[in-house]
């Protein structure tokens, strides 16, 4: 009994085998549905969603328009047409003067535009003519515009994310051929191709193929690490499964080619081969060659050991290697694997106009007024169309400007400006359309975005709102100010302003002679021209602060603004963007048109969702803006801009001001001509000072930006309320052409001068005699 | 005797009377010429004022006009078969392309009446106003639908 008991109870007591594998099942299932639901929440989260698509603005070309062959051709290349004979939708080809060129058919958000062959003419620096467009376009062709970015959840706005459809051909073919080959058979593993990295790794004696296929690989990107454990590996091996279970193929192969880990560029990492392909190729994955398309895939295997930048001969034979294997499986002809095999590396690390890299910090702004209409998760989701106003021309400009005018710097002032950066913005001020943003020097995504962030006190880009108050209250360009010296209390402090040369100033001083003007004060429109700091005090001082900041605040300076007599001499602090609606104000002839980044939004099948329409707003009086804008040429003509002057066409209708402030901390220039309005800001971060004025400093980058695009000369429309009359300056009185001290200067009408100089009189006397005898 | 010689009488007048003209223009010309350096303001840079410069540039830049005046025709066409919207559209397409040309805001602002934004409509037409000349037909057009519009809004 004893030992059946015994035996009984040894029994009971055996390995409980069904019940360890029991609970091992259990919690087997319970891993897999944690590792499944780990795969539904991101994979769900980051891939079942549209991102918003972001375009430039379309070019429109017409016959007549101001536009010449090299620009057209710059904006096709960003557009992502290629240029070769091959008579392919999206190509062009260049014959002398005549560009050919292949569209294929774009939704706009007003009509569908038909694909079409046409040929351009262009003159010397306009289009001809236009040959081959449908009538139903009435003469004009839009570009298709340039695709500058996207809007997705949880990543950085710059990620170029890129649908199943899109994936170039070459780009799945040569994943096929190097990474694996049965992936459109296998679920998730492959042990046919497992055999077959161990046999061709054998035969080559090296590791040319691995035996993870894209869905491992793809599992291994967005959820695992990249330790070499057993764990990893079976966790591996289960999510592979468990994705294949849940996504067709052409998803996977989708997620694959837009997560995939490619390169690091510092702290950051390139993620997906359309990022890859602008950061190496500075161009759209759609229009990278064989050989270049090759080289990314090679990378896979090792992103650091085969990046081109830092191996150039190491990822030249990986890529050489990805071509042979294509050209093993039936993808690439033999004469194209010669071809491809000797073709260089071809990087081109450069931000190109075509790149999102020099798009970045407009996207920011764009984003940003995005969110007023739409919701976060409906730009992430929702498949949107952004036609932004971004002129990619002009960006490529404003960006190179800045950059050259920096480097300049740098080779005449060395270490001191080292560390100098700074910001550009470009308006089209008859519709507010912002056409470029530059935020910094080498600003990449999540870089501080100075055009739209940085404030800083804007020193005399003040002075055309005092004067213009002045202008307001009645005073004339004509008018005498005084230059002299001025000392204020100001709680209990004394305030003592200064000229930026420590000097006050006569008539003499600003024309430079005669001497009689000696102890002559200075006319309004020359105290602005030459930014005469004592002079603006005083007449701000009669004008009032409250009139002054009333005056800024209509331009569209919507700050706080310092109630104080030092804001005559700017201190108020703005960002580039503030200070281009204040200008954009003035350059529209006072019409206030609120600045905007977006001009047309729709769904993701291109009907319209809403549009941004231009609008107006008559804040200022059209005669008092010709006055200020005439004492504004006056500063690039006669004045602190005169330098400038000479890197345009004599008479160029450009007008504009200086802002330097203490201690030369900030260097602004903000100006415009007929159609565009500009501001330039440099200036270092931790508002160190910069070791030159503006008008060495930020003006020639202004002026290396605007004498690029064509303008009116002489002067704007001269409203009917205005009349011009040679004044003497010396004697604020009616004169006559030649006299002493002459200038020709625009009044409102009723408001010349009553008294005559002497030299006028002579003539009218002379003229009566001339007259007489005619 | 002294006998007159009338013919020579005449000619000595009007050498007189010439070389006293001739006296006021170099007068004249030396009133002209700047007596010191007046640096920009006389020697420079007045042509920036001169209106014949002004006219001629106009026309280089707005070459294209064909193209505008026919795309307005289009503008005109869609706002009297009432397509506001599209209308809309290509009328502020057009101030992109010719912001300097009175008639596209002219358009504009009939446009923006026929949609009862009677405010824009105003705005519109003082735009066109500031940006044309001086006596041209337009303008008479831009104030007459100023006053429409300043009417429909109150």
């Amino acid at each position: 009994m004893a030992k059946r008991k015994q035996g009984r109870g040894k029994k009971k007591k055996g390995f409980p085998w069904f019940k360890l594998l029991f609970t091992f099942g259990v919690m087997f299932i319970a891993y897999v549905i944690y590792l499944d639901a780990r795969i539904m929440h991101r994979f769900n989260g980051v891939k079942w969603t549209l991102p918003a698509l972001v375009y430039a603005r379309p070019l429109e070309v017409f016959e007549g328009k101001a536009l010449t062959r090299a620009d057209f051709v710059k904006e096709l290349i960003t557009a992502g047409f290629h240029q070769n004979v091959s008579h392919q939708a999206g190509t062009f080809q260049v014959a002398g003067q005549t560009v050919f060129v292949r569209m294929k058919p774009f939704q706009f958000w007003d009509q569908l535009q038909p694909a079409m062959n046409i040929a351009v003419a262009f003159g010397s620096d306009r289009v001809l003519m236009i040959e081959g467009l449908p009538d139903t376009l009435h003469g004009a062709f839009r570009l298709k515009p340039a695709r500058i970015g996207s809007i997705h959840p949880k990543l950085h706005e710059e990620r170029v994310l890129i649908a199943y459809d899109d994936i170039p051909e070459t780009l799945i073919e040569a994943l096929l051929a190097t990474e694996d080959r049965d992936f459109f058979k296998h679920y998730g593993i492959s042990f046919k191709g497992i055999l077959r990295a161990i046999v061709s790794n054998l035969k080559e004696g090296e590791i040319t193929q691995g035996a993870s296929t894209l869905t491992q690989q793809l599992v291994k990107n967005l959820f695992l690490t990249s330790e070499r454990t057993f764990r990893r590996k079976i966790d591996e091996v289960i999510m592979a499964f468990l994705l294949e279970f849940r996504a067709s193929k052409a998803e996977i192969l989708e997620a694959y080619v837009n997560e995939v880990f490619v390169a690091q560029d510092g702290a950051r990492a390139i993620h997906g081969f359309a990022l890859a392909s602008e950061f190496f190729f500075s161009k759209p994955l759609s229009e990278l060659s064989e050989d270049q398309i090759a080289l990314l895939v090679g990378m896979m295997k090792g992103p650091s050991y085969y990046n081109p930048i830092r191996h150039p001969a190491r990822a030249m034979n990986r890529r050489n290697l990805v071509l042979q294997l294509m050209n093993e499986q039936g993808y690439l002809s033999k004469s194209n694997l010669v071809q491809d095999q000797k073709a260089p590396l071809g990087l081109m690390l450069q931000p190109a106009p075509g790149s999102t890299k020099s798009y970045a910090a407009y996207l920011q702004l764009a984003k940003q007024q995005l969110l007023r209409d739409y919701s976060q998760q409906d730009l992430q989701t929702q498949g949107l169309n952004i036609f932004t106003n971004l002129d990619p021309v002009v960006q490529a400009d404003a960006q190179q400007s800045l950059n050259t005018g920096l480097k300049r710097l740098q080779g005449r002032f060395g270490q001191k400006v080292a560390e100098t950066d700074g910001a550009v913005v470009v308006i089209n001020h008859a519709s507010g359309d912002i056409e470029a943003l530059v935020g910094g020097k080498d600003f990449r995504p999540g870089s501080f975005n100075r055009a739209l962030y940085a404030s800083r006190p804007i020193g005399s880009l003040v002075k055309p709102a005092v004067y213009l108050t002045a202008i307001q209250q009645g005073y004339r360009l004509s008018d005498p100010l005084s230059d002299a010296p001025i000392s204020l209390e100001l709680n209990g402090k004394l305030w003592e302003p200064g000229n930026f040369d420590h000097k006050s100033h006569t008539l003499f001083d600003a024309i430079q002679g005669p001497y009689d003007n000696q102890n002559k004060d200075i006319p309004l429109f020359l105290a602005m021209a030459k930014s005469y700091n004592l002079a603006t005090v005083r007449l701000g001082l009669d004008l009032g602060v409250g009139a002054v900041s009333k005056t800024l605040t209509k331009l569209g300076a919507e700050r706080d603004i310092p109630q104080v007599p030092s804001l005559f001499l700017g201190a108020v602090n703005l960002t580039p963007m503030d200070v281009g609606q204040m200008f954009a104000t003035i350059a529209g002839q006072g019409f206030y048109t609120p600045l905007n980044a977006i001009r047309e939004v729709t769904d993701s099948q291109g009907h319209a969702l809403k549009r941004y329409k231009i609008k107006l707003e008559k804040r200022f009086d059209t005669a008092n803006m010709h006055l200020i804008t005439y004492a504004m040429q006056a500063v690039i003509h006669e004045g602190t801009g005169r330098s400038a002057a000479k890197r345009f066409q004599p008479n160029t209708l450009i007008a504009g001001k200086t802002g330097t402030t203490n201690d030369l901390r900030d260097n602004w220039f903000a100006g415009f001509n007929n159609e565009k309005t500009a501001v330039v800001w440099i200036g270092n971060d931790d508002n160190t000072p910069l070791p030159m004025s503006a008008a060495s400093g930020a003006l020639p980058i202004w002026a290396d930006l605007m004498r690029r695009y064509p303008s009116l000369m002489g002067r704007p429309p001269v409203p009917d309320d205005i009349e011009y009359q040679w004044i003497d300056i010396a004697q604020n009185a009616v004169t006559e052409e030649g006299c002493p001290n002459a200038v020709y200067l625009p009044f409102q009408v009723g408001t010349i001068p009553a008294e005559h100089t002497d030299c006028y009189s002579r003539q009218q006397k002379d003229d009566w005699f001339k007259r007489w005898f005619q | 005797m002294v006998s007159i010689n009338w013919q020579s009488l005449i000619s000595l007048v009007f050498i007189s009377i010439f070389a006293l003209l001739a006296g006021c223009a170099t007068q004249q010309q030396q009133e002209k010429k700047p007596v010191d350096i007046y640096a920009a303001i006389t020697k420079d840079q007045v042509q920036y004022r001169n209106d014949e410069t002004t006219q001629a540039s106009r026309q280089i830049v707005q070459a294209g006009s064909d193209y505008i005046n026919s795309q307005l025709e289009q503008v005109r066409m869609l706002l009297f078969s009432q397509n506001y919207e599209q209308a809309s559209q290509l009328a502020e397409r057009l101030i992109r392309q010719a912001p300097n040309d009175p008639n596209t805001y002219y358009w504009l602002a009939r446009i923006r009446m026929e949609m009862n934004d009677y405010q824009q409509a105003q705005q519109m037409a003082q735009k066109g106003l500031s940006v044309s000349q001086q006596g041209s037909t337009v303008r008479k057009a831009l104030r007459r639908i100023e006053q429409q519009a300043d009417i429909a809004s109150q």
